[in-house]
C-alpha cells in the first residue's frame, strides 16, 4: 500500500487514501438514518416536525464537510506555525462557557456556547487545538525524560483541562488527559506516563466523587442491579438494548428502548439503539468501521514516521486518537467497562460540536496524508 | 517487534478494538439472565379493557345507553415510586391516592377506570413515571336519570348489574379485549401495537317499549309532586292497555348512572314500579267490584246503606271523610270511594271466590316483565281472612301490590277485560342483526266479561266528573280513574299519619290509549288524600302529553 502510494506520489497527481474520509461517511449516513428514526416522535412533540432534529444533523453535516475541505486545504506548515494561537484560542472560548450569561447551561453543566441558533461545544475544538500543539511542542522541545513530562506534556495538559473542571465536563477531561498522555507517550516513550498517569488516575477519584450527580453514574457503573428503577435505571436499559437486539436485531425503528427506556437514545446511548435494532450484526460493523479507518490512519502514521519530519507523525497520531479516544470511552461506558460520561460517539452521535470537528480531523488527516505522499 | 504495527502504542489502540468486540459479543450473544429477564418484563402487559357494549334504545329509536371512548390508567409497580402518590392528590379520591403511596406488589394496579376529560388530562400531565393510560370504552347514559331504574347499570368492566343491563347482559355485554401494549418508560405515551376485538363479532341491541318523550313528562312531574308534599317515596307507570307495552316507568328516589357514586345508595337504586309492594287502597275497589260482579255476588244497581262506621267481625270499617253516605247504589260506592258499602260488597262474595278471583287478576304473585328485582305482592290465604280482614281487602288494605300489578289491573278494565302481561322490551337482536326475542301483546286471562268492563268504565268516567277525582277533570278528555287514599302498616299496625296517596286510571274512556298510575308514598306536608296528591300530577302529565300532541281532546258538540 505505502509504496503504492509513493509511486504515485512521483507522479503529478497524489492520491488520498479514501477511505480516511468514505468510512466516517458511511458512519455519518448510519447515524443520520438512526436519529431520524430515533427522534421521529420526540422531534414531533417538541419541535413540531417530525424530522427536526435528522435535519439539523444534516445541516451540521453540510457545515462540517465544508470544514473538512477547509482544512484539507489550509498547509500543515499553517498548523505547526500557529498552533499556539490556535491552542489559546480553543481556551479562550472554554473560559467564555462558564461565564454566566455568555455560556449555556444544561443539565447542571455550562459547556456550550450559543452562535447564531446552533450550540457548540468549545471542548471538541480543543482536542483538535491540544492534539495539534502538543504534537508540535514534542517536535520542537529538545526536552527529554521527566522535565519533558513535566514541563511541557502536564503543564499543556493542566492549562487545557482547568476550564473543564470548572464546567464540570469530567467525559471531556478524560478525552483530554487521554490525547495529552498519548501524544507523550508516542513522542517520548512510556515510562513517566506509566508512573505518573497511575497517580493521575488516582487523584482524579475524590474530583469524581465531588459531583453529586458523578458519583451516582459511577456507583451505578459498579452495580446497577443495586438501583435498578433509580440509578441503575440507564446502565441495565443499555444492557437490555444489546440484549434484545441479540445476533441480526430487531430491525429499523422496531426497537423499543427509545420509548424513553434509555434516555439519550439517539446521543450518547445510539451504539445501545443501533445494538438493539441491528445486533451484533449491526454494532460489530461498527466497531470493524472504526477498527478500518484506525488501520488507514496507522498507515499514514507509518508513512509520516518514514519522513525526517517527527511533527507528522505526532500530528497523525494525535489526530487519530482524539478521534478513538472519545469512541473508545462512549463504547466503554455503553458496553459497562467504565462509568458512563456522556461522550458523543464520534460521527454517529447526534451533536453538532463533535461532528463538526470530527470532520475537521479528518480534514487534516487527509492533509497530512497528502502532504507525507507528496514529499 | 511492534515496527510493523507502527509501535506499541497502536497494538495498545487495536488491543483497545479486541476489548470492544469481545464485550459486544458477549453481552448481544450471551446477556445475562437478568437482564433478560428485564427486557421480557417492563414493555408488555395484556390488559383486558371494556369494548363497545349493545346500545339500548327507546320506543323512537333514541339512544339510552351507549358506549363512549374513556381514559383508564393503571400503574407498573415495578416503574412506581409510592412517594408520587401524593401528587395525585385532589386529582383522584383520598383511598386511591392512599393505596398508591404503599409499596405495591405485582406489574399492573389500576389507577383510575374511565375517567373524564378533565380528570385524564390532569394525570397526564403530571407525566410520572409508572403510570400508563389506555383507552377502553365507557358505558354512558346521555339522559342521566331518564329512566335509570329500567336501563339499570354496570360494574366497572362492563357487566350488567341491574335493569335492562342485568337481565339481557347475554345480548349486550361484549367480552374485554385484551390489548398487548407497549409501554414507555415515562408512562407519557403508550403505543397500542395489537388489540384484539372480542371473539364472536359484533354485539346486540335491545329496543325498548319505552317513549322517552312521556319518560321525561312523567318523571318531571313526579319529581314536583314528591318535592311539592315532601313525599318518602313514589312510582309512575304507564302502560298501553290494548298491548300491555310499558310507555314509561319512573321511580323516585332516582339516581344517575353515570355517577359510580350513587349506585350504592340501595334506597335510590330500587325500582318502585315493581320492587316495591304497598296497600293499594281505594284505587283498588275497581278490581273488587269486577270480582264481585263477574261471580254474580251482587247487582249493578244494587243499593246498599253506606253509614260512617260498621262494624265487622272483631273490628270496624269506617268512611274515610267524618260522615255517612246513607243509601248509594253500586257506582255511587265507588264515585264516593265509600269504605262502608265496598266493605259489605267484600263480605257478600265468599272468601275463596275473592282470593282465586284476586289471584286471576295476578295479585299476590310475580308479574312478570323483562326486568329485575319485582316483587310479587302480598295476598294471604283464604284461610288467614279472619274477622274484619275480607272487607279490609274489599277497600284494598290489608294487601300489598306493586304499582305494575294495579296499572296492568287497571289495563284489564281498560281494554274491555283482559289481562295482559306487560312488556318493556319490544325488540333484541344479536350482533348479525336476527331478532332473538321480540315483545308484544300477550294475554294472561280474560278477568272481566265485555259488559262489567263497560260499565266499570263507566263508573270510573263518573269519578273524575263528579266524584273523588274530580281535581284531575280534564276538559276534552274522557277521563276514568280512581283516587286512593291508603293507610300505611308496619308491623301489623297502621301506622298514624303515613299514608299512600295514589290515582290510576285510563283515557279515552273508550277505545283507551293511555293507563296511567301515580303513586305518592308517605306525603309529610299535611295532605295526603289520592285526590289532592296524587291526582294533580296525574293531571299536569296528562296535559304535557296534549301540549306535545300525544293524546288530544274531543271536541264536544254543543
Amino acid at each position: 500500500m505505502e509504496r503504492a502510494y509513493r509511486q504515485e506520489s512521483e507522479g503529478v497527481h497524489v492520491r488520498v487514501d479514501p477511505l480516511l474520509w468514505m468510512i466516517p461517511l458511511v458512519l455519518v449516513a448510519f447515524g443520520i438514518m438512526m436519529i431520524f428514526s430515533l427522534t421521529a416522535q420526540v422531534s414531533l412533540e417538541e419541535l413540531g416536525s417530525p424530522f427536526a432534529l435528522g435535519l439539523r444533523q444534516v445541516q451540521w453535516f453540510c457545515i462540517a464537510i465544508g470544514a473538512m475541505v477547509m482544512v484539507y486545504v489550509i498547509p500543515i506548515s499553517f498548523w505547526r506555525r500557529s498552533s499556539g494561537i490556535i491552542w489559546l484560542f480553543a481556551l479562550l472560548l472554554l473560559v467564555l462557557t462558564l461565564i454566566p450569561g455568555v455560556g449555556i447551561k444544561a443539565g447542571g453543566a455550562r459547556r456550550w456556547l450559543g452562535v447564531g441558533g446552533f450550540r457548540f461545544q468549545p471542548v471538541e475544538f480543543l482536542s483538535l487545538a491540544v492534539a495539534v500543539h502538543l504534537a508540535k511542542l514534542m517536535s520542537v522541545s529538545p526536552k527529554r525524560g521527566l522535565s519533558s513530562f513535566l514541563s511541557v506534556t502536564l503543564m499543556i495538559l493542566g492549562i487545557s483541562v482547568l476550564p473543564l473542571i470548572f464546567q464540570p465536563n469530567i467525559g471531556g477531561t478524560m478525552v483530554i488527559f487521554g490525547l495529552v498522555m498519548a501524544l507523550h507517550v508516542e513522542a517520548r516513550g512510556w515510562s513517566w506516563p506509566v508512573f505518573l498517569g497511575g497517580g493521575a488516575l488516582m487523584a482524579s477519584f475524590p474530583l469524581i466523587l465531588s459531583a453529586g450527580y458523578r458519583v451516582r453514574r459511577y456507583m451505578a457503573f459498579l452495580n446497577p442491579w443495586e438501583e435498578p428503577m433509580d440509578s441503575g435505571f440507564q446502565m441495565i436499559q443499555g444492557l437490555v438494548a444489546f440484549s434484545n437486539g441479540g445476533i441480526l436485531g430487531v430491525g429499523i425503528g422496531k426497537g423499543l428502548q427509545k420509548l424513553n427506556y434509555l434516555p439519550a437514545a439517539h446521543t450518547d446511548y445510539i451504539f445501545a439503539t443501533i445494538g438493539e435494532e441491528f445486533g451484533f450484526v449491526g454494532t460489530i460493523s461498527v466497531i470493524l468501521l472504526f477498527f478500518l479507518w484506525t488501520t488507514r490512519a496507522c498507515s499514514v502514521y507509518k508513512a509520516a514516521r518514514s519522513t525526517e519530519d517527527p511533527f507528522l507523525a505526532s500530528l497523525v497520531w494525535g489526530v487519530t486518537v482524539s478521534v478513538l479516544i472519545p469512541f473508545f470511552i462512549n463504547l466503554g461506558g455503553v458496553l459497562k467497562l467504565m462509568p458512563l460520561t456522556g461522550i458523543p460517539l464520534p460521527f454517529v452521535s447526534y451533536g453538532g460540536s463533535s461532528l463538526l470537528f470530527m470532520w475537521a480531523k479528518v480534514g487534516l488527516l487527509m492533509r497530512a496524508c497528502r502532504e507525507i505522499y507528496a514529499s | 517487534m511492534f515496527k510493523r504495527f507502527g509501535g506499541f502504542h497502536w497494538i495498545l489502540v487495536f488491543a483497545c478494538f479486541g476489548v470492544l468486540a469481545w464485550r459486544v459479543a458477549s453481552l448481544q450473544l450471551l446477556p445475562d439472565p437478568r437482564v433478560q429477564r428485564q427486557s421480557q418484563r417492563q414493555y408488555w402487559n395484556h390488559v383486558p379493557v371494556s369494548t363497545n357494549r349493545g346500545v339500548i334504545y327507546d320506543k323512537n329509536g333514541n339512544a339510552l345507553a351507549l358506549s363512549v371512548p374513556a381514559s383508564s390508567f393503571f400503574i407498573d409497580p415495578a416503574f412506581w415510586d409510592p412517594a408520587n402518590g401524593q401528587k395525585l392528590a385532589g386529582i383522584l379520591p383520598q383511598d386511591t391516592v392512599r393505596s398508591v403511596s404503599s409499596q405495591l406488589k405485582g406489574r399492573f394496579t389500576w389507577l383510575a377506570r374511565k375517567t373524564d376529560q378533565k380528570t385524564a388530562e390532569a394525570i397526564r400531565s403530571l407525566g410520572l413515571k409508572g403510570i400508563y393510560e389506555l383507552h377502553e370504552k365507557k358505558r354512558l347514559y346521555p339522559n342521566k336519570s331518564l329512566l335509570a331504574h329500567v336501563i339499570g347499570f354496570c360494574d366497572v368492566d362492563d357487566k350488567g348489574l341491574s335493569g335492562i343491563e342485568l337481565v339481557w347482559d347475554r345480548v349486550l355485554y361484549s367480552p374485554p379485549g385484551v390489548r398487548v401494549l407497549a409501554k414507555e418508560s415515562s408512562g407519557k405515551t403508550l403505543d397500542v401495537t395489537a388489540f384484539s376485538e372480542s371473539a364472536g363479532g359484533g354485539i346486540g341491541s335491545v329496543n325498548l317499549t319505552v317513549d322517552s318523550r312521556i319518560q321525561f313528562i312523567v318523571e318531571r312531574r313526579l319529581n314536583e309532586g314528591i318535592a311539592e308534599h315532601g313525599a318518602k317515596w313514589g312510582s309512575i307507570v304507564c302502560l298501553d292497555p290494548n298491548s300491555g307495552a310499558v310507555l314509561a316507568m319512573a321511580s323516585w328516589p332516582s339516581f344517575d348512572p353515570n355517577d359510580r357514586k350513587e349506585l350504592a345508595n340501595l334506597k335510590k337504586i330500587v325500582n318502585n314500579s315493581i320492587g316495591r309492594t304497598y296497600e293499594p287502597g281505594s284505587t283498588f275497589k275497581p278490581v273488587i267490584l269486577g270480582v264481585a260482579l263477574e261471580r254474580g255476588s251482587i247487582g249493578k244497581n244494587e243499593v246498599f246503606n253506606c253509614p260512617y262506621r260498621i262494624k265487622v267481625a272483631d273490628g270496624h270499617v269506617s268512611e274515610a271523610e267524618n260522615r255517612g253516605y246513607g243509601k248509594l247504589s253500586v257506582p255511587e260506592i265507588l264515585v264516593k270511594s265509600s269504605n262502608t258499602g265496598m266493605a259489605q260488597i267484600g263480605l257478600r262474595v265468599k272468601a275463596a271466590d275473592m282470593y282465586s278471583g284476586l289471584r286471576e287478576w295476578g295479585f299476590g304473585k310475580t308479574v312478570e316483565i323483562e326486568l329485575n328485582g319485582m316483587e310479587s305482592g302480598l295476598l294471604a290465604t283464604p284461610e288467614q281472612w279472619r274477622g274484619v280482614v275480607p272487607s279490609n281487602i274489599a277497600i284494598g288494605q290489608g294487601l300489598a301490590v306493586t304499582p305494575l300489578h294495579l296499572a296492568s289491573a287497571i289495563g284489564a278494565i281498560a281494554n274491555g277485560g283482559d289481562l295482559l302481561r306487560p312488556f318493556i322490551v319490544s325488540e333484541v337482536r344479536d350482533g348479525g342483526g336476527d331478532v332473538l326475542y321480540a315483545g308484544g301483546r300477550h294475554m294472561l286471562r280474560e278477568v272481566l266479561s265485555r259488559e262489567t268492563a263497560q260499565w266499570l268504565r263507566s263508573s270510573l268516567r263518573d269519578v273524575v266528573r263528579k266524584g273523588t277525582g274530580r281535581s284531575a277533570d280534564i276538559p276534552g278528555i274522557e277521563l276514568a280513574a280512581k283516587t286512593g287514599t291508603a293507610q300505611v302498616a308496619e308491623r301489623g299496625e297502621y301506622m298514624k299519619g303515613k299514608w299512600v296517596a295514589s290515582f290510576g286510571g285510563f283515557w279515552p274512556v273508550e277505545k283507551a290509549q293511555y293507563v296511567l298510575l301515580v303513586v305518592i308514598g308517605e306525603p309529610s306536608k299535611g295532605k295526603y288524600y289520592g285526590g289532592v296528591v296524587a291526582a294533580p300530577v296525574f293531571r299536569r302529565i296528562v296535559e304535557d302529553m296534549m301540549q306535545i300532541g300525544l293524546t288530544a281532546a274531543i271536541e264536544r258538540v254543543g
